[in-house]
């Protein structure tokens, strides 16, 4: 059960099962709670119908059946295509948007849900050269994808949700306003006056750090440990690494980035498990604070993130 | 302990860099999105300095992963993360023990 699902629901919050995992609204002002709730969940189900790799009528699953040719999108896809490209571009690649059919291939071809629920599938990852996010062309609203390639916006587009919905929420409703979406978090508008309080913790017998946020911006953390699971005798996690089309090494379980928003943090958090050792460079460099959980358990802390 | 930190960094947008090709954001952003949604949006000052996160590429606005993107006025360059991409900051610190949370951040 994840930490968030533990938490009181009291006036001024909202929660409800999204994506496989939980989505929490939490306003500053009580009364503008249930119509946040509203907003955001007309804002999910948007992006959902846009970039979904599970449902048979999305675009980016329709977008897949056309084999390669140019198709007109909807600006929302456009959008987090272009997300999900400058994500890519600014992480070296390690944020590839073009991996969904190797996930698939992997046994993530299905809800989170569905394989928990029952085999993972026996289809095997191809090896020959793959395509990345370099031969995706989006000019304006025309997308070029790949012959094969499902697009996989899943490191992107909750994380941008999360923002959008957060910053719609406040600037519609004139009230602070955090939308948490699993491990992300956007906060905006006027915070309270202790700050946001977030517990940092990947499961209750991980190691946990209590932070504040206080004004707006983002954090993420994205994990080996939660979306896992068994495919042919051995374990799988979510988050490639673009070149090998595997699951990373998992040199950190769990890696949590503050930023500016909760795109940049995500992206960072989901470049950082890819990068392995190279992580806390990366991070330094990119001077967000940061929190890292190595696969024996150990933290590290950047760039200001409070001190255990 | 308080540890602030500028993070200014990956992400951050200001409405003054609303011609950066893909950082189209902001009030425009929110209108044409919410204009595509069909949901109907009330005005909204857009006089905000403060970063938008999200937001739609203008038309005409060319991205590949191999050229990266083209804004409006031609440039071909991706734009990279740097520390002085402006926008406001986030700050985390460390929250009182007895403080407690509103939300948590695990893995997702």
């Amino acid at each position: 059960m994840p930490l968030v699902e533990t938490l009181p629901i009291g006036p001024g919050v909202a929660q409800w099962p999204v994506w496989t995992t939980t989505a929490r609204v939490v306003t500053t002002d009580p009364s503008a709670t249930e119509l946040a709730r509203c907003l955001v969940e007309e804002e999910l189900a948007a992006v959902d119908l846009a970039a979904s790799r599970f449902r048979d009528d999305s675009e980016v699953v329709r977008i897949a059946a056309t084999g390669g040719g140019l198709v007109h999108v909807s600006p929302l896809l456009a959008e987090l295509v272009a997300v999900a490209l400058q994500a890519a571009a600014d992480t070296d690649g390690a944020v590839d948007p073009t991996l969904g059919s190797q996930l698939s291939a992997l046994g993530y071809g299905r809800t989170f849900d569905e394989i928990a629920g029952g085999s993972a599938g026996r289809a095997s990852v191809t090896r020959h050269r793959q395509p990345s996010w370099r031969d995706v062309v989006l000019d304006g609203s025309v997308l070029s994808v790949p012959n094969g390639v499902i697009l996989d916006l899943g490191a992107t587009a909750k994380a941008w949700a999360a923002d959008r919905c957060a910053n719609l929420v406040a600037q519609r409703l004139g009230t602070g306003a955090l939308v948490a979406l699993g491990g992300d978090i956007a906060v905006a508008g006027t915070a309270p006056a202790e700050g946001w309080t977030i517990l940092v913790q990947d499961g209750p017998a991980e190691p946990a750090s209590l932070v504040t946020l206080e004004d707006a911006g983002g954090l993420a953390t994205s994990s080996t440990l939660g979306r896992s699971w068994t495919h042919w005798n051995r374990r799988m996690h979510h988050i490639l690494d673009p070149v090998t089309c595997r699951p990373a090494p998992e040199v950190w379980r769990t890696v949590s980035v503050a930023a500016a928003s909760c795109l940049a943090a995500n992206t960072l958090t989901t470049a950082a498990v890819v990068r392995g050792t190279g992580a806390p460079r990366l991070l330094r460099d990119r001077g967000v604070p940061a929190r890292l959980v190595g696969s024996d358990g150990s933290v590290t802390t950047l760039n200001g993130w409070p001190e255990p | 302990m308080r540890a602030s930190v500028n993070n200014r960094g990956l992400g951050q947008r200001r409405i003054r860099t609303v011609t950066a090709g893909l950082a189209t954001l902001g009030v425009a952003g929110s209108l044409a999105v919410a204009g595509y949604l069909g949901i109907a949006t009330p005005a909204v000052a857009s006089t905000s300095t403060t970063k938008q996160p999200g937001g739609t590429s203008p038309a005409g606005t060319r991205h590949t992963g191999a050229r990266g993107s083209s804004s409006a006025n031609g440039s071909t360059s991706h734009r990279r993360a740097s520390s002085d991409d402006g926008g406001s900051t986030g700050t985390v610190r460390r929250a009182p023990s007895a403080q407690p949370p509103v939300a948590t951040s695990g893995g997702s």
